[in-house]
């Protein structure tokens, strides 16, 4: 079997998915270079605005002598350093900056001490830097103002969507009381970039397993090897089963190819550090003691349970049609229905496989009776629903599999 | 020419064909359906006033109506004067000249001084912008135009506002299909095994790639225009063809535009741009299935080459905008930007307009890939691969 597995995997890497993935890859890695290069400036630790792919690395030192946990005595420090600093002054000076690309080693702490103060409407820019502030007078009032702006934002944001009960944001407030604090903090562009590019150019996965995976069970093939293949010992149902299985692992390895090239290309330029600071730095209102590696590493979950889903539908279209052509038509068509729902919101967030690798994952939550359960893990249940049903749709059609 | 219909019709079979023309009916139907909608007047009950009603009075009550002071002063007196349709596009304009100013509180200075002002606002802008960073005769030219736009008719045009409104992405949708017809000319399917075949034959080398090359040509263009003209008669038979030779101007989203042409002429420009787009992916279709000579690993190339646009297009940054993004299919056809961004090339000391430029750049592409195909199609010849 484990043979089996082996060699349909190795049917699937033909020249259509080479050439889909090398196009995957340069589009994603284009992505990157050219607007992270286009986009961004920082000031440095010697006070020089630094351009392009540097300025990263320019941020990244600078900002070396802010790590550390944002308690009573760190927010003094950084109080004194900030107004005093040329950052105050060049942007004092130049009020668009920040909101045009520009960085500055003080954003990470600021705008979180400013989310406590501005809530719902945070948002990037020069006014939204300041540190004066009364809460800022001690820890505890500082981060008592947080949780009650994070309480404040739970409920306004529930205005609008109207998820959650009365009682359910108590839950949820609870979470908020829970919070440990001090928070860490240090510099972490690299990975938000790796976040926002990550979300951006998913589609890219499902588009190439729409054509990939489309050939798995086509009978279109050349050289007569389909009746060859069903005449053989173990070619009908172990043959199929190991064709599923080399599909799943195929898409697992597209996706970890995209994740891979991410990855890579993200910490070449931006690095990968700070995955271990407290999440709050990134999503202010998470409501979770956790880092920002351990968020990230939910999403790229998340996204692999997405790959699957789509995956398997394609699979599924492969098996009825038996056309490659046409199943790759279908899956195209489906890919872009499903590429549609990015942009929607609701119910189709937790459903939609285009919303599985988003940060949605941990922020926002079901209810089951009073216990607030996680979008990820309701994904992960649904994934595994969608999977089982798009497998037994796949293996009714495995009696039907025969030569013409 | 026999070869040549032979492989129009592998293109494009009786199945394929009624399928286009399907889709093309369909999706014609659904636009003209959501245009329509927008002219339907709603209260608690449902609709108060249909579009038919709605469209026939401003249709009456535009004749001869020109913006201006007197058509202000009357609009004071009595808002419903033109009818509720010419009424709101009156107000939307003045709200957009006067930069959100109610009606009520305008001078007579102000009225009197519209179309300055309408100059004034886009001066501003043109020395407020930094991207471009335009030159004093950049801006005097521009200024001209804006300045010789001194009447403005409010006559009905609703037809061809609602064609312009959505043209753009039936033009990207159709060119997409399009550009999926072209994809087996060249692109061999594994099943069928006839290439060899074909290819020992008399006139299976160098006639079949020509007749091939012109018959994607041939059969983009005839359904181009066919589907263009099911889609212009489609939307624009409801609302009627009245108003071709008005002003853009008198559209809110063109209030600003600088080119003082009207609604025939700005369809004929997004027709012919549409037509642009079509060359460059055919062409593009073309070059890569004949590079990679399978059809489905030329069809991922193209549609994750779309996706790349479409992913470029959700940020705006200049720089890919204007040397990279302007020339391509995805803001080609988003049509908009070409009449209102005022966007400049700077080429051998000549400014050029991204309209022209962009078509410029466009068709040179097409060309070069169109000459690439001919040379890979020549050495593949010559080296015995077909």
């Amino acid at each position: 079997m484990k043979k089996q597995i082996w060699m349909e995997y190795r049917k699937l890497w033909n020249k259509i998915a080479g050439v889909a993935v090398i196009a995957m890859c340069v589009v994603a890695v284009l992505h990157l270079f050219v607007y992270l290069n286009l986009q961004y400036r920082s000031i440095d630790s010697r006070g020089e605005i630094v351009e392009g792919l540097a300025s990263y690395r320019a941020l990244r030192e600078a900002s070396k002598e802010l790590e550390g946990v944002m308690d009573g005595e760190y927010i003094q420090n950084l109080i004194t350093s900030y107004n005093s600093s040329f950052d105050k002054a060049y942007m004092a000076e130049h009020k668009g900056f920040l909101g045009t690309g520009g960085m500055t080693k003080y954003m990470v702490p600021n705008y979180f001490i400013n989310y406590a103060y501005f809530g719902p409407y945070m948002s990037n820019g020069n006014n939204k830097v300041g540190l004066d502030y009364d809460f800022l007078k001690s820890e505890e009032r500082f981060y008592a103002t947080y949780k009650e702006t994070v309480k404040e934002h739970l409920e306004d944001d529930n205005m609008y969507t109207n998820m959650y009960s009365d009682e359910q944001l108590l839950v949820l407030n609870r979470k908020v009381d829970n919070l440990k604090t001090p928070f860490s903090v240090g510099y972490y562009q690299g990975l938000a970039n790796l976040r926002s590019w990550y979300i951006m150019d998913y589609s890219l996965v499902f588009i190439v397993l729409a054509f990939t995976v489309a050939g798995l069970f086509s009978k279109d093939n050349t050289g007569g090897i389909t009746e060859l293949t069903l005449s053989s010992r173990y070619g009908r149902k172990m043959n199929l089963d190991a064709r599923w299985i080399a599909g799943n692992l195929f898409a697992v390895s597209v996706y970890l190819i995209y994740l891979g090239i991410q990855l890579i290309v993200n910490g070449l330029i931006g690095t990968l550090a700070g995955w271990n600071i407290s999440a709050q730095m990134l999503w202010f209102h998470s409501l979770y003691n956790m880092t920002i590696g351990d968020g990230l590493l939910i999403m790229f979950v998340g996204g692999l349970l997405g790959a699957l889903v789509v995956g398997n539908l394609v699979m599924l279209f492969s098996i009825k049609l038996k056309n490659v052509k046409l199943a790759a038509v279908l899956a195209i068509i489906a890919v872009l229905i499903i590429m549609r729902t990015k942009n929607m919101y609701g119910v189709i967030e937790l459903v939609s496989p285009m919303h599985f690798e988003s940060d949605n994952m941990f922020q926002k939550f079901m209810f089951i009776g009073n216990v607030a359960v996680p979008y990820f893990v309701v994904v992960f249940v649904l994934t595994v629903l969608y999977v089982a049903i798009l497998y037994i749709g796949t293996r009714l059609s495995y009696k039907k599999y025969h030569i013409n | 020419m026999k070869i040549m219909i032979l492989e129009c019709k592998r293109m494009v079979n009786r199945i394929i064909l009624l399928g286009f023309l399907a889709f093309v009916l369909i999706f014609s139907v659904y636009d003209s359906q959501r245009n329509l909608d927008r002219y339907n007047e709603r209260d608690e009950q449902g609709i108060a006033v249909t579009w038919r009603d709605n469209l026939s009075e401003a249709r009456n009550a535009s004749k001869g109506l020109y913006l201006d002071k007197e058509c202000m002063e009357n609009l004071q007196e009595d808002a419903d004067l033109y009818g509720y349709l010419n009424s709101e596009n009156i107000m939307e304009l003045i709200s957009s000249n006067y930069e959100r100013k109610p009606l009520e509180e305008l001078s007579d200075n102000e009225m009197e001084r519209f179309f300055q002002i309408r100059a004034e606002i886009i001066h501003e802008n043109l020395v407020l912008d930094t991207k471009v960073g335009y030159t004093d005769e950049e801006i005097e030219d521009f200024m001209d135009r804006a300045e010789s736009l001194s009447t403005l008719s409010m006559e009905y045009a609703e037809g061809w506002k609602a064609l312009a409104e959505k043209m753009g992405n039936f033009v990207f949708l159709i060119v997409i299909i399009i550009a999926v017809l072209v994809l087996p000319l060249f692109g061999r399917d594994p099943a069928v095994q006839m290439e060899e075949l074909v290819r020992s034959s008399r006139y299976g080398k160098r006639q079949l790639d020509t007749a091939r090359i012109v018959a994607a040509y041939l059969t983009a263009t005839v359904l181009y225009v066919c589907s263009m003209a099911v889609y212009f008669i489609i939307v624009m038979l409801p609302f009627g063809f009245d108003g071709a030779s008005r002003p853009i101007q008198s559209n809110v989203r063109t209030f600003f535009s600088l080119y003082n042409i009207t609604y025939l002429q700005q369809f004929v420009w997004n027709f012919f741009r549409g037509y642009v787009v079509l060359i460059f992916m055919v062409s593009l279709t073309l070059i890569v299935t004949i590079l990679l000579k399978n059809i489905l690993a030329g069809a991922s190339v193209i549609a994750i080459f779309l996706v790349m646009l479409v992913i470029f297009n959700q940020v705006y940054l200049y720089p890919v905008n204007h040397w990279f993004a302007n020339f391509m299919p995805v803001r080609m056809t988003n049509f908009w930007h070409f009449y209102v961004g005022n966007e400049l090339y700077r080429i051998c000391g000549f400014s050029i307009s991204c309209m022209r430029w962009s078509i410029v750049i466009s068709l040179t592409l097409s060309v070069i890939f169109l000459v690439s195909s001919f040379t890979v199609l020549y050495a593949n010849r010559k080296k015995g691969l077909i």
